[in-house]
């Protein structure tokens, strides 16, 4: 008993120790963390989600006519328009991976739209049957990919089969020809058809997208609530009726499932930015370069690995400095709250950042990852991103004890 | 006296607390909750200092937002296996594939093409209201002749399709159930058979709900089905993903300490008679597992024979973690070959099935690159399929087509390193008084009997397979750990209970997090229960429950004793 009244006057005293500082129960650093998360919320997550429901939804279109009009009528204009848009949707997710967690993991969209290897055999299987490619090219194409493929034939990877090979744009020659990659060996299967798989699973990507947006954003447009209600698809917190974004923004209060402004500060740094920092040294770039098996690269048909593991830190970078996009710190944004606040690992962290880019744009400058994943400065890059995981780990232990 | 006081203390504090100053979020918010970081490590109220850490410093991560399950134990790093771990963890992450390296191998017949799918987050499934081989569906089909040629718990499991039936296929081959078919019905418990109401005293409601599964005999792609055979009644249960996090902990407690347990527990409750002989006071025969050949931790052989005692899984069938349910899942659930596996996981039943079916013959004498080709003849197709899906077929080595292993030893082994490397997150919120109480009433009422708190790891002289060569893996010595089971079967009796009746009692820690890494915190094997007060009111659902007397009591504790329990649950 003597232990528990200890600690009891001790809350007690420094419940009333904090009494000068606080405002409505917060003290004064909690009160800036509540502000943090008002910057970060809408302008990082919603304004990311946005840009990437909005170009998924574009891309779609793009394919989607591609598809209809057949490829007799295709330009080689036509494709690069869709790979550069491709390509730009791909940025916009892999600028939303220091924040996988809420509803890209719970609902699990993220494997359903981003895991790998795609299944080539598979999809050989699938598209030399007219039954299962006139299904795709049906009026609920969409519903038959997401219910049917199965996450090994969805999602991004899917689609940069179908528009990319060997780092380059398709050119219309391969579209109009058969496919030759060699899991279809003995099989036929047009380029027509590879558009009409393209399509369907566009519409499949951008439907979870739609779902991130209005999962997070009370206010996301309304044509994404209205196809996420048309799918039937649950869009907020288990339990709850609230979106993520209101649940983080209500950190500390009843029905939000972070109990302290705290726990929400460390999410953001822990289950966010220092989880991407992990996957992208240990996992994306570690498991070809220290396992030394090409065949653990994600992105083998664009060759775009590099820029998918800048724009991952640059999700960290804008997680930090409060808004998408940012090239400095935001006011009220986490990198600002650690100058401010005088925490003394606040240079330390801006200078992990720096480092990880300029490591992963060196790497850029001497080729593609699946060209170059065993040569040192993949190593130098790893060793950099580590480094900048170790720092947000400390920030996030220091931010829990304010 | 205690509890007063302890009520008394923390009711002053809370009005310590709320005077202040006025809350700006008015009624919408509780009391302010403190941040419990600068309480890890120490001692507080009734809990110790090694309570912060379930499974111990070196099976402890200090992490505990989102996607903490993920995290490797500080022995893995410690040990120099992060290279390892990273890679295993991918084979449990991504898709297994027909033939796209580095996950080949997939089929004939599967269950699903990623672990992941199974576990969600890295949790334990997500409750279903059908049945999709997909992202969230944990669920294991359990078929069945229920013993009385109803619905009961028990009965042998049909042969016609696997112990974990499979729903999926690749081309030309149809799965063995057609998962379209399955029907599940959730439905509300009107009445505990025990005559606990369905409300506390002080008015608070609860509801329970079971799943009720159909399966027609349409649904069956194999000859015979399920309903021609055995007693030709069928039944089905679903048996959700068992927790797979610190499983390495659970490997490495002595087999004379679980020996112990199951002594003092036999005093007083009737234990699973395959387990444990009474009059004999020891183990029953079937309690012991064969091991293949392999090796033991300190680099003593295991001869193939040697035996272990049962401790994994719901029914507790495996021995060793090394070769339990997730290393057999590695090759069962996508039928994904390896060196040591050279045989199908199928059924004969389904062998004849896809060996009899038209389009499936046409389709193979098609394409003339199949391995099921044979000489081209509907003959000797069907022969080829006959023989090459017959689970007693050595893939690698038979007259028809001979296959390579699809998964090497070293992503085996990278696997089991990932596997036994997964942590169990820190305890939280020990500093808190409710939290305080609620351990305190956690014991007082029973539950603690079978949800024992802690246990010692010793030396950890862990078994692995021979296909290893002694390569190491992530090792917990000399641990205190807190996982909150005794690794004893006990019965609970629940509607549309679990098959085989005995249930290996679930450890809790880190179950508390189960909604913030996964987005559910589905509970019991079935998922049945939505929260936890569900979880321990299925407890008490029958009189012969072991654990009805503990559920009794807690159904009659005050509301504020009721809430300290949930939250103690949630806190380890």
């Amino acid at each position: 008993m003597k232990k528990f009244l200890l600690i009891a006057l001790c809350l007690a005293a420094v419940a009333c120790g904090e009494k000068n500082n606080s405002l409505g129960g917060l003290t004064a650093n909690e009160q800036e963390m509540k502000k943090i998360a008002e910057q970060y919320v809408p302008n990082v997550i919603y304004a990311t989600y946005g840009d990437l429901a909005r170009e998924t939804g574009e891309l779609y279109d793009l394919i989607s006519a591609a598809a209809e009009k057949g490829v007799d009528q295709l330009t080689q204009g036509q494709i690069d328009a869709i790979c550069a848009k491709f390509l730009q949707a791909r940025q916009s997710w892999e600028e939303s991976e220091a924040f996988l967690f809420g509803a890209a993991s719970d609902f699990g969209i993220d494997p359903h739209i981003d895991t790998w290897p795609l299944d080539a055999d598979g999809l050989a299987t699938e598209l030399a049957n007219a039954e299962k490619v006139a299904a795709l090219a049906g009026e609920d194409g969409i519903g038959y990919a997401a219910a049917k493929l199965g996450q090994e034939l969805l999602g991004f990877h899917g689609i940069e089969f179908v528009l990319f090979r060997d780092g380059k744009n398709r050119t219309v020659a391969q579209l109009k020809a058969n496919e030759d990659h060699e899991a279809f060996a003995g099989k036929t299967v047009t380029g027509a058809q590879e558009l009409v798989y393209a399509a369907a699973v566009a519409g499949d990507l951008r439907d979870n997208c739609y779902r991130l947006c209005v999962s997070w954003n009370p206010a996301a447009p309304a044509a994404y609530a209205e196809r996420c209600e048309e799918l039937e698809v649950p869009v907020s917190v288990t339990g709850s009726d609230l979106t993520y974004g209101e649940n983080l923004l209500g950190a500390a209060a009843a029905g939000s499932s972070y109990a302290t402004w705290q726990s929400a500060m460390s999410s953001i740094l822990i289950a966010g930015c220092s989880n991407i920092c992990a996957e992208v040294a240990d996992v994306k770039m570690g498991n070809a370069h220290s396992g030394e098996d090409v065949n653990y690269i994600e992105s083998p048909y664009s060759k775009k690995s590099f820029q998918d593991f800048i724009d991952n830190i640059l999700s960290i970078q804008y997680s930090l400095y409060g808004a998408a996009g940012a090239t400095s710190a935001q006011p009220h944004s986490l990198m600002s709250f650690f100058r401010e606040a005088g925490y003394n690992g606040a240079g330390a962290i801006q200078s992990a950042l720096e480092a990880s880019v300029a490591a992963l744009k060196a790497c850029q400058q001497k080729g593609a990852f699946v060209d170059i994943y065993t040569d040192a400065s993949v190593q130098t890059a790893m060793d950099a991103i580590s480094g900048l995981d170790e720092e947000l780990n400390k920030a996030a232990d220091w931010i829990l004890r304010q | 006296m205690k509890r007063s006081k302890q009520i008394l203390l923390w009711g002053s504090l809370a009005l310590i607390v709320s005077g202040c100053g006025p809350d700006n979020y008015a009624s919408r918010f509780e009391p302010k909750r403190e941040s419990d970081a600068k309480y890890v490590g120490l001692a507080v109220g009734n809990f110790t200092e090694d309570e912060w850490y379930p499974a111990g410093r070196l099976g402890t991560t200090l992490n505990v937002t989102e996607g903490c399950y993920e995290d490797e134990t500080p022995a893995t790093a410690q040990q120099g296996l992060m290279t390892s771990f990273n890679l295993g963890e991918a084979a449990f992450e991504r898709n297994f594939t027909i033939n796209t390296a580095p996950f080949k191998g997939l089929g004939p017949a599967y269950l699903r093409t990623s672990c992941l799918d199974c576990h969600p987050g890295y949790g334990h499934g997500k409750r279903q209201q059908y049945y999709r081989a997909g992202y969230g569906n944990g669920y294991l089909l359990v078929i069945y002749h229920p013993a009385d040629g109803a619905n009961s718990d028990d009965g042998p499991y049909v042969s016609e399709v696997t112990g974990m039936p499979q729903t999926k296929a690749t081309a030309p081959f149809l799965p063995p159930i057609d998962e379209e078919q399955i029907m599940i019905n959730w439905l509300k418990v009107s009445e505990m058979e025990s005559g606990l109401p369905l409300v506390f005293p002080d008015g608070e409601k609860y509801e329970l709900i079971y799943p009720e599964v159909t399966i027609p005999r349409s649904a069956f792609n194999t000859s015979p089905t399920p309903y021609e055979t055995g007693n030709q009644a069928v039944a089905f249960r679903l048996e959700s993903t068992i927790g797979i996090i610190g499983t390495g902990l659970l490997d490495a407690i002595p087999e004379e300490d679980i020996k112990a347990q199951y002594q003092s527990e036999a005093r007083f409750v009737e234990l699973n008679p395959s387990f444990w002989d009474k009059e004999a006071n020891d183990f029953a025969a079937t309690a012991w597992y064969s091991l293949a050949e392999g090796q033991f931790a300190d680099g003593t052989p295991a001869p193939a024979g040697t035996k272990k005692l049962k401790r994994f899984t719901y029914a507790m069938t495996r021995a060793s973690l090394q070769d339990g349910a997730g290393a057999n899942a590695i090759w069962n659930i996508t039928n994904v070959s390896r060196a040591d596996r050279p045989y199908l996981y199928t059924t004969k039943a389904w062998a004849k099935a896809m060996s009899e079916n038209a389009d499936v013959i046409a389709a193979i004498q098609a394409d003339p690159s199949s391995p099921y080709y044979a000489d081209g003849t509907p003959e000797g197709i069907a022969e080829a399929v006959l023989n090459l899906l017959d689970p007693s077929t050595n893939q690698f080595d038979n007259a028809w087509h001979n296959f390579s292993p699809e998964m090497g030893d070293e992503q085996y082994y990278n696997f089991l390193v990932w596997h036994r490397g997964l942590s169990i997150p820190r305890a939280r919120d020990l500093n808190r008084g409710s939290v305080q109480r609620g351990k305190e009433v956690f014991k007082q009422i029973g539950c603690a009997s079978c949800h024992r708190p802690s246990w010692e790891t010793k030396e950890d002289n862990y078994w692995e397979p021979a296909i290893l060569d002694g390569k190491p893996l992530p090792r917990y010595e000399n641990q205190k750990i807190f996982p909150y089971t005794d690794m004893i079967q006990h019965r609970l009796y629940m509607k549309n209970g679990i098959h085989g009746s005995w249930c290996r009692t679930t450890p809790l820690w880190g179950r508390g997090l189960s909604k913030a890494n996964t987005g559910a915190e589905d509970r019991l094997h079935d998922n049945r229960a939505r929260n936890v007060i569900e979880a321990i009111m299925w407890h008490g659902y029958s009189k012969k429950s072991d654990a009805y007397g503990a559920t009794e009591k807690f159904f009659y504790l005050s509301k504020e004793d009721r809430d300290a329990v949930v939250e103690f649950i949630d806190a380890i």
